[in-house]
């Protein structure tokens, strides 16, 4: 049978660079110290200053190249913890110890590589790039929309980003992989239902669902929608559309059984480097005013962690495909895998895209000599 | 001292040689009702049984995409993907697409996975591993190597053990006879002539070399001889198994050993099948047996090899597989040794292997070129 050969390129299996990316929720980052973590493959250090502003720097002091999140934070300033070097919030050295003063000779040419830094939606955020024209970091609509009550968390993942968002765009997992719980409504609210373990069986009503009304996938340069033929936009009736939005972005909405709206899902889903990827999850759902603390409760206590028991079943299958580029190489798709070669196509062009303007001033250069 | 240029060992022949017949897992080990992952000569495979108990052994890969299959279950007697629930038959042809709805639907019919011949023999799952169209199987050849694995007066265990290095770094260990008292010589068995054997622990700092171990390292004594298949190091007064004086490699990876058991009887044959994991680890497959002169005595033989037997062995393993792993890993081993003349076992052993690997090589590349002409004859007359 016929099978797409891709190779993927080295770097993009560490991610498409020039985004912003969420790189560590707002609680994770203390006012008195650094925090180290890996996105993109790529060693960075948070960190926040005397306003309690965050920054993003590359993990790596301008001397000597020791982590700077092993660090500490001092007069609003980050110090390495071999020389005692400090930085200020741009990523310039304002203090080299030995100098005795600051801002001196020695200071004044070291710096450390900073990407642009905001907080918004309870988490960090950093514009990972090379680019000099930093475009404005924008949230999904409903985020902004004051009807919603949100809640965030991070999960992990052992494989690489492009297998997570390969089963993130894959409906037709979803019956049998995950098929062994159900949630309903019981006699005190939401509840979880576990299926014994093992022999999973494919009830009939899972599978028709998905089988009767057919998928379509449509693609624009950033973005993907997977959608049942049928849907409408009453989203609480069954699970039937998976967006994704460049660089990593994931939506879904989530019918709960407990006759409220559906729960708006979007989840980023990037590289910390080639084996293992962090996913951001928000959910939120539209709570009348005066009902938003129990919504956030049921998103607390229950769509988390059945959210939770869903991703540990999806982490655990990826883990057990073998690498991005045997996986790859080896499958076969199918008909029904309509998402994961559109979602692949849209992420690879974006880097092919990115590859031709940085190479573009240089030709455009040699071409007018 | 002896000087010798490095040896090459090409990339391949690090994770084992293939086109053989291996014994991949004890039978006892291997379920009916779920499947067992396991990596053998680098490669990931699945082991699993169908409705009529018989064992199959396919690449641990789905053809969708590529999962596991080894964390699916058994199903109907079919091997059921994880993931999407596709569900394959002993031949490895996939036979349910869940999405179809319907068995042998279109999609199944055009997916399937590898599949290596596969037989039950002596206790142990055997697979070939291999190309079977360049090197076609024949039966496992195990009986003919091993005949006392075909006698019945012989009772058997079959046990297996990893260790933490390169294939062919064991079997430098194990072609190698004098090792012995000194990496082992700590603990004695005791009380020799009494109606149960234990073991005794020695000191195992500084060990001391007795005047028996001392003749055992008398390497003038021995006599290395070596077939295209198979190296023999024999002491030349070889007389009954009373101590333990030959070591035979048969290839693909066997290495067999007489022990005698110090309540006296029949010696414990040891046929050991050491095959490569990965580059750094090896899985080893033991067929333990004695011969017995009666009906009675078939179980207290079974039970001291079961204790005694394959507690001392695994101890001994222990060992080895310490020292082996402490030789840092191949390249630095075969690139800073300095062989003596006592190391004449393990050199004929890599010989063969080395000799059996290029064998095949010639034989693939005589192959290609036969293909290659096909074609192109092909292209010629289509031209």
């Amino acid at each position: 049978m016929e099978t797409k050969r891709a190779s993927v390129p080295r770097e993009l299996r560490t991610g498409l660079r020039n985004y912003w990316y969420p790189v560590l929720t707002a609680d994770q980052l203390p006012a008195d110290a650094p925090v180290g973590v890996t996105r993109l493959g790529e060693e960075l250090v948070a960190w926040r200053d005397a306003d309690g502003v965050a920054h993003v720097f590359a993990d790596r002091c301008a001397h000597r190249g020791v982590r700077l999140s092993i660090g500490d934070i001092v007069d609003g300033r980050l110090q390495c913890r071999y020389h005692g070097l400090q930085y200020d919030g741009t990523g310039q050295c304002r203090l080299v110890p030995i100098e005795q003063r600051d801002d001196g000779h020695h200071a004044q040419r070291l710096c450390v590589t900073s990407y642009p830094t905001e907080e918004r939606a309870g988490l960090v955020w950093a514009y990972l790039g090379t680019s000099t024209n930093v475009p404005p970091l924008e949230m999904q609509p409903e985020m902004s929309d004051p009807d919603y009550v949100w809640i965030v968390w991070e999960t992990t993942w052992n494989a690489n980003w492009l297998l997570i968002h390969d089963n993130t765009c894959d409906p037709y997992h979803v019956p049998f992989l995950h098929g062994h719980f159900v949630t309903r409504v019981g006699p005190d609210g939401l509840e979880v239902e576990k299926l014994p373990d093992g022999n999973p069986i494919v009830t009939v009503e899972a599978f028709g669902v998905l089988v009767t009304e057919e998928l379509e996938a449509t693609a624009t340069d950033t973005t993907v929608l997977v959608r049942r033929k049928t849907a409408t936009d009453d989203h609480n009736q069954s699970f039937d559309e998976v967006q994704f939005t460049l660089p990593c972005l994931a939506s879904v909405w989530v019918p709960v059984p407990d006759g409220g709206s559906a729960v708006r899902l979007h989840q980023y889903e990037l590289p910390i480097d080639e084996h293992r990827t962090v996913v951001y999850s928000w959910a939120g759902r539209v709570a009348p005013e005066g009902d938003r603390a129990a919504m956030r409760s049921v998103l607390d206590e229950f769509f988390r962690p059945v959210t939770t028991q869903v991703f540990d079943d999806d982490s655990w299958i990826t883990e057990n495909q073998p690498d991005v580029e045997v996986a790859w190489t080896e499958e076969h798709l199918l008909p029904f895998d309509a998402g994961p070669p559109r979602v692949r196509k849209v992420i690879r062009d974006a880097f092919e895209r990115q590859l031709c303007d940085s190479t573009a001033p240089t030709s455009l250069g040699d071409g007018a000599r | 001292m002896a000087t010798t240029s490095p040896i090459e060992i090409p990339d391949e022949l690090r994770v084992g040689l293939r086109h053989y017949w291996y014994p991949v897992l004890p039978s006892a080990e291997l379920p009916t009702d779920r499947p067992i992952g396991i990596r053998r000569l680098d490669e990931e495979l699945v082991l699993w049984r169908d409705a009529e108990g018989l064992a199959h052994t396919f690449v641990d890969r789905c053809a969708h995409r590529g999962a596991r299959l080894s964390i699916g279950d058994v199903v109907d007697g079919r091997l059921q993907c994880r993931y999407h629930g596709l569900q394959y038959d002993g031949t490895g042809q996939c036979r349910l697409v869940p999405i179809e709805q319907a068995e042998d639907g279109r999609q199944a019919q055009r997916l399937c996975v590898n599949s290596y011949p596969t037989a039950e023999q002596d206790g142990a799952v055997w697979a070939y591993l291999g190309d079977v169209d360049v090197f076609p199987p024949g039966p496992v050849p195990a009986h003919d190597e091993h005949p006392e694995l075909a006698d019945s007066s012989y009772v058997w265990i079959v046990k297996a053990l990893e260790w933490r290095a390169n294939w062919l770094l064991v079997h430098d260990n194990t072609s190698d006879l004098f090792h012995f008292p000194f990496l082992h010589g700590h603990y004695g068995v005791h009380p020799a002539g009494a109606e149960r054997p234990r073991l005794e622990q020695l000191p195992p700092r500084n060990p001391v070399i007795s005047d028996e171990m001392a003749e055992v390292l008398a390497f003038d004594e021995y006599k290395t001889t070596a077939t295209s298949t198979s190296v023999l190091s024999r002491r030349k007064g070889y007389s009954d198994g009373s101590t333990i004086d030959d070591v035979e490699f048969v290839v693909p990876c066997s290495a067999k050993v007489w022990v005698p058991v110090p309540i006296g009887g029949h010696p414990v044959r040891s046929i050991q099948y050491e095959m490569a994991q990965d580059d750094r680890t090896t899985y080893v497959l033991f067929f333990i047996g004695r011969g017995t002169d009666s009906e009675e005595e078939r179980e207290p033989s079974r039970e001291l090899l079961e204790t005694f037997c394959w507690q001392a062995f695994s101890q001994v393993f222990d060992e080895d597989s310490w020292v082996v792993d402490n030789q840092g890993g191949l390249d630095r081993a075969l690139r800073d040794e300095h062989p003596l003349k006592t190391d004449a076992g393990p050199l004929r052993v890599r010989k063969v292997i080395l000799d059996t690997y290029r064998a095949q090589q010639a034989r693939l590349a005589e192959q290609r070129g036969a293909n290659g002409e096909g074609r192109a004859a092909a292209v010629e007359t289509a031209g």
